[in-house]
């Protein structure tokens, strides 16, 4: 077992201040925003999340996706020896409790269209991350109304007539059954009972709207909630394990049908996880599992500026496609994660094909020059500032993303100016970028960081592959020597498709696109108490060789998705 | 007014002079003896274009204030920065000196406690305000004296912020409307003139029937909850019952007896992110302040300007050199160079004109209200208006010396003037950081403004500060 020092603790980026010429201090890599890593970092650049404009709803931004390294191995010091590759151990004497979560905009869509057959897909929707601010209330009454005035009573599944005497508290009670994904309790039986009877009961279409409407505003529809932890961890209810399966699987509500289906054990959750990973839907959930941990929503404000050419609408999209349609590739076909970062398999538009110099209906991009994801144009053009590549930003995202590694955001004082070459002094990006993070309380994490970038300096700020830097009139050449410190990634690496490779081997990469995974999964912060639950997952898919469907599956055995968490001992 | 479509309802009282129509006299039962008082706070991400830093490099690098006022503390001169508002000279007060001593740090920390005075709080690894803000406690009391529909309203451009500076409790953020629209037809329909007064009632009753039907749910739920998800249905059961009384209060208004804003250049607003947004999006949100607040819908409005680099405003730095966000954009300021060169003016241009718009978000407001009167005198002379940012300095970030400008008016309060709390020359000087010191805070400036709205407050925030009370010589003995 190898066991290194806890990475944060050797980054000492205390106060990059400037260096002793006077000139700025480092350019530094932007906060991440990576989805179990800390993917709510709310500072640099980071928008709080507006229900009007936040482009992905499958996922609330979460506050800090993942724990410190130390709070996952303890004693400061990150455990990064392969996981025993033995089965795993069922039980956890840990396991997260979990804040209440409500739905998400996305959730409360599906929900709707799958329970009373509307599309709300026009209605501003709130995104809630602890207890709701007034406005948030004020938005869901209002898509409340909306919903609720969109229904046709004749297409629901009801149990009896509505115009029968008696058939209008019956038929809430079995509509409340879909909508709170689970059966009315008996207090909540008397409470529908009475929604019926305050609602204008002679005209039963326009009660059972009103009901509807008032059923929307309710915490059982709004919030998954739980009781307060106590003594040792304990299974799920069934209906609130489904209702974990449906939504971390195929970004909708449990299904009637899965009423009959054994849940008790875990190869029983294992067995539903198999179908579900074989559903339509669950492709949509992986599209949102790597937009939101490789944050491909940035591409639909992706702009550049001169040197550069400008960004279309149609670049972006093609861009953001291609980076999906790899991923794609990777776990729908060759169905490891070492695919995702060596197949050279490709789906573009001709925007993107003209990028990447090839024909449009090339199948597979230059093997000189491409290879998975760290080369693909859109995730380096996301990492590049608008005019020059960015080796700090791209350095930083692998490490924090793709290695799961602990860098602290950079001082706020700190600038986050671009770095550019300088045509005067003859110095490229990574020569200007080396001499601003030279020294100084700056070196702690840029020598952490800067390495990592550097393999990747032959793509310029729009991703594109150049064998010389073009600085001013002058072509200087690119040095593409790097490292991959602080990781299970030994010696120096020298270029774009070694470090793919040097990913495509990494347990430690193995380990970190688990634990991304599972926070999407959960849809919330992991934290220490998820600490046995991730070793599992880890083991699991450190033992099939990385592979997606066993690291999919695998997820519905876990404690951390089967049971409620007990009470911190 | 039954013969108006809807679109001339939109644009009913555009440019209008308008008869104050407050809440009590929509509702004349309850006339009120004494002046409302109202607050309006335009919060600004980013800081502004000022000479106050803390490290002697930018000093020398970032040498100009136009922020501050020259002339003299009576008589004030406004800078670049404040020449929108010259028509309300007598209406404005600066202070200067005042730093926010509960969190001195930068960034989020900075800007959730701007307006709370308060240290920041973490929950679930979110940075948040440790306590309710300035303008929540004035809502909450001017409401509790005289219940209005909407007891506070929070508008907001789009754009990237690090930090709510607005709290109804601690780690409670309250959220922002950025679309006007959606706002207009939260504020003012109950005077759609396409509806009568009784189709109105009838989809207020409706929405009561729903609230009542979810506040049934919320008895039906088990008690025995975790404490976080109690907090959670505690939110949820108090601000379905303030929608509950805002339809109640809302049944009360005469709906004639007030005129909805104009809200010129709506029909042209797209979606609220589209690039050059803004530019229509500050007047539209100026105008629906002035109006609510003139309406008297709501004693409390409070609008968020974020840090952005706005395409429509003069853009000399941006376009030659381009910063991927506004946030870069003013760190750059200590990569000018020559502070008289072309580069570092085309700098100072960009971020004047980028300043200025923001501070005219003030002068959208003050211009909206002007117009309107009551028994007691002007509505200005009767609204406390706060302009303030996180920060000092854009470039450097400090939490010295912030840039707080009141502006409007209350009784007691004497405006016109420049106070300035620091004596600039003693204090906790490091090596290579500029020799400032400043004993008072943003406690003792909202602890002021508490007391200029008649509350006896000794003092507001946490025991961070280094002086309690008011700021002396602000309001009259």
């Amino acid at each position: 077992m190898r066991v290194l020092p806890l990475p944060v603790l050797l980054c000492l980026c205390l106060a990059c201040t400037a260096s002793p010429d006077g000139m700025a201090p480092a350019g530094d890599a932007a906060p991440d925003r990576g989805w179990a890593l800390d993917a709510g970092a709310r500072d640099l650049g980071e928008p709080d999340a507006d229900p009007d404009l936040a482009p992905t709803e499958d996922a609330r931004p979460l506050p800090d996706a993942g724990p410190p390294a130390d709070a996952l191995a303890g004693d400061a010091q990150v455990d990064l020896a392969v996981p025993d590759a033995a089965a795993p151990d069922p039980t956890c004497a840990q396991v997260a409790h979990g804040p209440a979560q409500s739905l998400t905009p996305a959730q409360y869509r599906a929900l709707v269209d799958h329970w009373l057959g509307v599309d709300a897909s026009d209605l501003a929707l709130p995104t809630v991350t602890g207890p709701p601010a007034e406005l948030d209330l004020v938005r869901w009454l209002e898509a409340a109304q909306a919903v609720a005035a969109r229904v046709d009573p004749a297409t629901l599944a009801l149990p009896c007539d509505l115009a029968e005497a008696g058939c209008g508290p019956q038929a809430l009670a079995a509509l409340a059954e879909v909508g709170f994904r689970r059966a009315p309790t008996a207090d909540e039986q008397t409470w529908l009972a009475e929604l019926w009877a305050a609602g204008p009961a002679a005209v039963p279409p326009a009660a059972l709207r009103q009901a509807i409407a008032a059923l929307l505003v309710s915490p059982q529809v709004l919030y998954r909630l739980s009781p307060p932890p106590q003594g040792a961890p304990t299974p799920l209810p069934r209906a609130a394990l489904a209702e974990r399966l449906a939504w971390g699987y195929v970004g909708a509500p449990p299904d009637p049908d899965w009423a009959d289906l054994p849940l008790d054990r875990a190869d029983d959750a294992a067995a539903l996880a198999e179908l579900l990973v074989d559903d339509p839907r669950f492709r949509r959930r992986v599209d949102a599992f790597f937009t939101a941990w490789l944050a491909l929503d940035d591409l639909n404000t992706l702009a550049k500026a001169d040197p550069l050419p400008p960004v279309t609408d149609a670049l972006r999209a093609g861009l953001r496609a291609e980076l999906l349609a790899l991923a794609g590739h990777a776990v729908f076909q060759a169905g490891t994660l070492a695919a995702l970062f060596e197949s050279r398999a490709t789906q573009l538009t001709p925007e993107v094909a003209a990028l990447y110099g090839v024909a449009p209906d090339a199948a597979a991009l230059p093997a000189a020059e491409r290879a998975g994801l760290v080369t693909r144009a859109g995730l380096l053009a996301l990492l590049a500032g608008p005019q020059f590549k960015s080796p700090i930003d791209r350095g930083a995202f692998i490490q924090r993303r793709l290695l799961c590694l602990d860098l602290p955001d950079p001082p706020p004082t700190v600038d986050n100016t671009p770095v550019a070459p300088d045509a005067q002094a003859a110095q490229t990006v990574r020569a200007r970028t080396a001499q601003r993070t030279a020294g100084g309380a700056c070196e702690g994490c840029h020598r952490l960081i800067n390495p990592v970038g550097f393999t990747l300096e032959h793509y310029d700020g729009l991703g594109r592959f150049t064998a010389t830097e073009a600085v001013g009139d002058q072509h200087l050449p690119i040095d593409a020597t790097g490292a991959v410190p602080l990781s299970d990634i030994a010696g120096p690496v020298d270029g774009g498709l070694a470090l793919s490779q040097a990913l495509a081997r990494s347990a430690q990469v193995r380990q970190c696109v688990a634990r991304q995974w599972l926070g999407f999964f959960l849809d919330r912060p992991l934290t220490a108490a998820d600490a046995c639950s991730l070793a599992q997952l880890q083991a699991a898919f450190e033992a099939s060789g990385g592979a997606w469907r066993t690291l999919f599956v695998e997820t519905a055995r876990l404690p951390a998705v089967r049971h409620r968490g007990g009470a911190t001992p | 007014m039954s013969g108006l479509t809807r679109r001339a309802f939109l644009r009913g009282s555009a440019g209008l002079a308008v008869a104050l129509p407050t809440l009590a006299s929509l509702r004349p039962a309850r006339a009120q003896a004494t002046p409302q008082r109202r607050l309006v706070v335009v919060w600004e991400t980013g800081g502004t274009l000022n000479h106050r830093t803390t490290e002697a490099h930018y000093d020398r690098m970032h040498p100009w204030d136009d922020w501050r006022p020259g002339g003299t503390p009576q008589a004030p001169v406004l800078g670049p920065l404040h020449q929108g508002l010259v028509h309300h000279r007598d209406r404005l007060l600066f202070l200067s000196g005042l730093d926010n001593q509960a969190e001195p740090q930068g960034h989020e920390r900075a800007d959730v406690s701007s307006l709370t005075a308060r240290r920041a709080v973490e929950r679930a690894g979110v940075v948040t305000g440790g306590g309710p803000s300035i303008d929540q406690v004035l809502a909450e009391r001017l409401n509790a004296a005289h219940p209005v529909p909407f007891p506070r309203v929070d508008l907001a451009l789009p754009g990237p912020h690090f930090g709510e500076p607005c709290y109804r409790a601690a780690g409670e953020p309250v959220q922002r409307e950025a679309d006007p629209r959606r706002a207009f037809a939260r504020l003012f329909g109950h005077l759609d003139p396409d509806r009568s007064a009784e189709a109105l009632a009838a989809l207020r009753a409706d929405q009561r029937s729903v609230l009542d039907g979810a506040l049934g749910g919320l008895r039906a739920l088990t008690p025995n909850l975790a404490p976080e998800d109690r907090r959670i249905l505690d939110a949820h059961l108090t601000h379905l019952r303030a929608i509950e009384r805002r339809l109640a209060l809302l049944d009360g208004l005469e709906a004639a007896a007030c005129a909805a804003p104009g809200l010129a250049g709506v029909d042209a607003l797209g979606p609220v992110d589209a690039p050059g947004a803004r530019a229509l999006l500050g007047p539209l949100h100026a105008e629906l302040a002035a109006h609510a607040l003139a309406c008297g819908l709501t004693h409390v409005v409070t609008l968020h300007a974020p840090d952005t680099i706005e395409p429509f405003l003069p853009t000399p730095f941006s376009d030659r050199f381009p910063q991927p966000d506004a946030h870069a954009l003013g760190h750059v300021a200590r990569e000018l160079g020559d502070p008289q060169g072309e580069r570092a003016q085309a700098w100072r241009a960009e971020m004047q004109a980028n300043r200025a718009w923001k501070i005219g978000l003030v002068a959208g407001i003050m211009d909206g209200l002007a117009p309107f009167a009551d028994a007691h005198g002007a509505l200005l002379d009767q609204t406390l208006i706060l302009h303030l940012s996180e920060f000092s300095n854009a470039a450097d970030h400090t939490t010295r010396d912030l840039p707080v400008m009141l502006a409007g008016g209350l009784p007691g309060l004497a405006m016109g003037r420049h106070l300035t709390f620091s004596d600039g020359g003693r204090g906790d000087t490091l090596e290579g950081h500029v020799d400032y010191k400043a004993d008072w805070s943003t406690h003792n400036l909202f602890a002021t403004m508490l007391q200029a709205f008649g509350f006896e407050d000794e003092h507001f925030g946490d025991d961070q500060a280094r002086m309690r009370g008011a700021l002396p010589g602000v309001l009259s003995a």
